[in-house]
């Protein structure tokens, strides 16, 4: 085989590979980003497309970054460019660096039936789930800490955290030592730093990390002892109670001010409230439903999971003021 | 100033070099400017003053001299007994160091933490020996062991084929004047190792500079952080374009100036990565007595073969332990699949096309000069960021088309500009050396352009243009950098679908994936070479 006829062939094989990535040219289509998990065969994605393309009898399309923070950047990247009808899976505290891209506007969505603890008032971006960040250990392994103070100062195990500058999660833990330790945060980082397994870039690395047993705990939600039971059943893994309270995450999703497909993109945040979307939550992203989804199953009952008391937030203006020197004191603290 | 060789002229072969560096100049040139022009404002003193920045700079600089250090210190008295002695299994594992270089670094990643993380084999082991030991992979630590595994291999092939090109007569001469060991080293192999040993460091070096994936999943956190890692940080989270440029520059900056001292040392640096086999005859007499080296060189195979061999077992290991007949079934699997057979083939024959358009005019240059302009920029490829470069193309043709359109695009072209320096390092010296011999004929016979090269280059040189082709393929069917950055949910390659297979802790299936694409790089490697290459022997 000549030189030309190599290349043509492995040129041909490369068109044919490509060509699906391609074909999307489509009138009817809601495009939404999201973070990679909220698409993948498990997570909620696949259901809620099909539940909402029965509703609007158009196309859903996902477009995944491999987590939040990243699709921020990547809204900011495309510009007025982007095919992007909505955003999905931000959280509260990126709320007003999203806002100041200019790049999303308001949405009619009915907010009435929302039921979040501390309730909710930004019209902007509508809540689809929530949850608390907790450090999850393996009982038959391990004795948690009792407190954050406690994690910090004196406990004796290993821990897996994600990167606040990729992560959510990372930046819920950020934001939770911030909101008990106040101007003492930069010690208590140095001191939890020696703990520190690894820091991962996402939630899905750490998580896996700690499940191989490569610590001992890990930064996640007070939900995620639900996904075992209820999808492994299992019941070792728990989340540890923390008597200052946990930091809180709500997780949102807004319209873009150049959504190609506006009309479609309020139906969709309307369906996002909706019993049918709130009710796959649970299960498939093992958050709680922001509005009432009919009975929860069994897992996420108050004796098996853990109900923070105190829920611990941070404005989502302090947090956009303070972000980067916050950073800066952690980057300081645990670099060294 | 003469800038042809005597019987040289400008024909099609130097317009064919003027475009393929037009093309690469352009590319380089835009990508920056666009992402420069991005930038808000400028503060780069305020960003080189950051005592972060400086920490990164020191980290990155200290891990890449260790890396580089450790890999040739266990490389060259590896090299020297293997070309002392035969002894069986040497040819397999000789071919293994050669996969160990084209092996996808998410694969060895996934490996080593299989085998050295805190639930891997060695802990297991200390534990079950009563040492209690919190874990030991995560840090420097980790970073050094995962770049000693691919670039200690590198670094023996490549001084293997150094030694193996030592003149006979030389041997001859030694064997006659009865030196000593010691002589030996020092005057017949070490001159033969100095002349690679400048430029295979700084190959090593840049490649650990510019480490990404590897710091990532094994550095344990900002306290390790590279140039590159804060770039992808600065582009892809903070969106600060300013600082991107600004540490691309610093990072180009630093290993053009590297690089340059180092080649300075030696002479120009031949090829890292040997088409050619050696010839063994008479140095068998010459095997080494000295039981020092020998046991030196028996525990360092040891070392390295314990390296080496175990992240790869475990993997398949793993793979064919827990296999479930479901995994095949999975479209996303045989789609990232294809998608990674469509992206490194087109990826590997773009590489080779500019690589051999290069060759090409370049073989008719006498001048030092201009040689060694078009050789940096080939070889400081491997020193541009590729998420920098990537990020500025995209900029410019989003005025154009969306990003799932181009996005497959720039993968394969960024991935095809990736492999250019290790298809340039095999072909510049290949074409020289058959320039040499065939440019009197050609000029007699008056055959020029495509004729000739299709009827005297290729046929002399499919052989390097075989494995060169190889090299560049596999390596970008293994990249996982550029496509993390543009990967979607239908647009995923099998590296790709590693990592959310990892991260989704489906860690046997991720096993499974990653077999399935070490199959793939392996037998793609294999009828590459034979395909292009032609069968062998054949023209050696």
């Amino acid at each position: 085989m000549s030189l030309s006829q190599t290349f043509k062939k492995s040129l041909a094989v490369a068109v044919l590979a490509l060509a699906p990535a391609l074909a999307n040219a489509n009138d009817n289509v809601l495009t939404v980003y999201t973070y990679d998990s909220f698409t993948s065969d498990w997570g909620p994605g696949p259901q809620v497309e099909k539940a909402f393309e029965a509703e609007c009898g158009c196309d859903l399309q996902w477009v995944a970054t491999e987590d939040a923070v990243g699709l921020l950047s990547r809204l900011r990247l495309e510009g007025s460019n982007s095919k992007a009808d909505i955003v999905l899976g931000l959280d509260q505290n990126l709320i007003s660096r999203a806002k100041n891209t200019e790049l999303f506007i308001e949405s009619a969505t009915d907010l009435s039936k929302l039921s979040l603890p501390n309730g909710w008032s930004d019209t902007t971006f509508v809540p689809f789930d929530y949850g608390h960040f907790a450090f999850v250990y393996d009982s038959s392994k391990t004795t948690p800490p009792t407190s954050l103070k406690s994690l910090v100062e004196d406990a004796d195990v290993s821990i897996v955290i994600q990167d606040p500058r990729t992560s959510s999660p990372g930046l819920g833990l950020l934001l939770w030592v911030k909101s008990v330790y106040g101007d003492q945060a930069g010690e208590a980082w140095e001191k939890l730093s020696k703990k520190i397994v690894t820091t991962t870039k996402g939630w899905s690395e750490a998580y896996g990390m700690f499940l191989e047993g490569e610590a001992d705990m890990v930064l996640s939600y007070t939900t995620s002892p639900a996904y075992h039971m209820e999808a492994e059943g299992e019941f070792k893994y728990k989340s540890a109670p923390f008597s200052e309270g946990h930091y809180e995450q709500i997780e949102v999703a807004a319209k873009l001010k150049n959504a190609p497909n506006p009309a479609l993109a309020d139906q969709f945040l309307n369906f996002m409230v909706s019993d049918k979307f709130q009710s796959i939550i649970p299960t498939t992203n093992w958050m709680l439903p922001v509005a009432a989804a009919g009975e929860l199953p069994a897992a996420f009952a108050k004796d098996k999971i853990h109900y923070p008391e105190t829920s611990l937030s941070i404005s989502s203006e302090d947090v956009a003021k303070n972000n980067s020197d916050w950073v800066d004191e952690w980057l300081e603290a645990v670099s060294q | 100033m003469r800038i042809f060789y005597n019987n040289s002229k400008f024909g099609s072969d130097t317009i064919l070099l003027l475009i393929s560096i037009g093309i690469l100049i352009t590319i380089l040139g835009t990508a920056f400017f666009h992402l420069a022009l991005q930038a808000e404002s400028y503060n780069f003193f305020d960003v080189l003053q950051s005592r972060y920045i400086k920490r990164v700079l020191v980290f990155t600089l200290w891990q890449a001299a260790l890396s580089t250090g450790l890999s040739l210190l266990f490389a060259i008295p590896l090299a020297r007994f293997f070309y002392y002695h035969n002894f069986p299994g040497k040819r397999i594992i000789l071919t293994y160091f050669g996969l160990c270089l084209v092996m996808p670094v998410i694969v060895a990643i996934l490996g080593i933490i299989q085998v050295h993380g805190n639930s891997g084999y060695i802990v297991w082991m200390m534990r079950s020996l009563g040492i209690e030991t919190k874990g030991y992979l995560y840090g420097l630590f980790g970073i050094l062991l995962a770049h000693v595994f691919f670039n200690t291999p590198l670094a023996v092939r490549s001084l293997l084929s150094r030694l193996n090109d030592i003149p006979q007569e030389q041997w001859r001469s030694a064997i006659q004047l009865n030196f000593t060991p010691w002589q030996r080293f020092r005057l017949v192999e070490l001159p033969a190792l100095r002349s690679a040993l400048p430029g295979l460091a700084a190959l090593i070096f840049m490649l650990c500079f510019t480490s990404f994936a590897i710091i990532l999943s094994l550095g344990g956190g900002p306290k390790a952080t590279t140039l590159e890692v804060a770039i992808y940080q600065a582009l892809h989270f903070d969106f600060d374009m300013a600082r991107a440029v600004t540490l691309s520059g610093l990072q180009l900056a630093i290993c053009a100036i590297l690089s340059f001292i180092l080649v300075r040392f030696g002479k120009q640096s031949e090829t890292e990565i040997s088409y050619q086999t050696g010839q063994e005859s008479i140095l068998k007499f010459l095997q080494n007595k000295s039981w020092m080296a020998r046991l030196f060189g028996w525990v360092s195979l040891a070392l390295i073969l314990l390296l080496v061999f175990p992240p790869l077992f475990s993997v398949i290991a793993k793979a064919l332990y827990h296999f479930e007949w479901n995994y095949l079934s999975k479209p996303a699997l045989l789609n990232a699949g294809l998608i990674s057979l469509g992206i490194s083939l087109s990826a590997g024959s773009l590489s080779i096309l500019l690589a051999v358009s290069l060759c090409l005019g370049l073989r008719h240059i006498q001048n030092r000069s201009i040689r060694s302009f078009v050789e940096t920029i080939g070889a400081l490829i491997l020193v541009f960021s590729p998420f920098a470069l990537a990020t500025g193309l995209f900029i410019v043709l989003s005025n154009y088309a969306s990003l799932d359109q181009i996005g497959p695009f720039l993968v394969i072209l960024i991935n095809a500009l990736m492999s250019l320096p290790f298809a340039l390092r095999i072909l510049i010296p290949a074409f020289q050396q058959r320039f040499q011999e065939t440019q009197p004929l050609c000029i007699s016979m008056g055959i020029q352009g495509w004729t000739r090269f299709r009827m005297i280059d290729f046929s002399l040189l499919r052989k390097p243009i075989g494995l060169a082709m190889a090299y560049a393929t596999t390596l970008s069917i293994g990249d996982f950098g550029i496509i993390a950055l543009f990967g979607s949910q239908d647009f995923s390659t099998l590296p790709l679908y590693i990592y959310r297979a990892i991260g989704s802790y489906r860690l046997h299936e991720a096993s499974f994936a990653a077999l399935i694409l070490i199959l793939t790089c392996y037998l793609l490697f294999i009828i590459l070479e034979r395909l292009i290459g032609g069968p062998k022997g054949q023209t050696q």
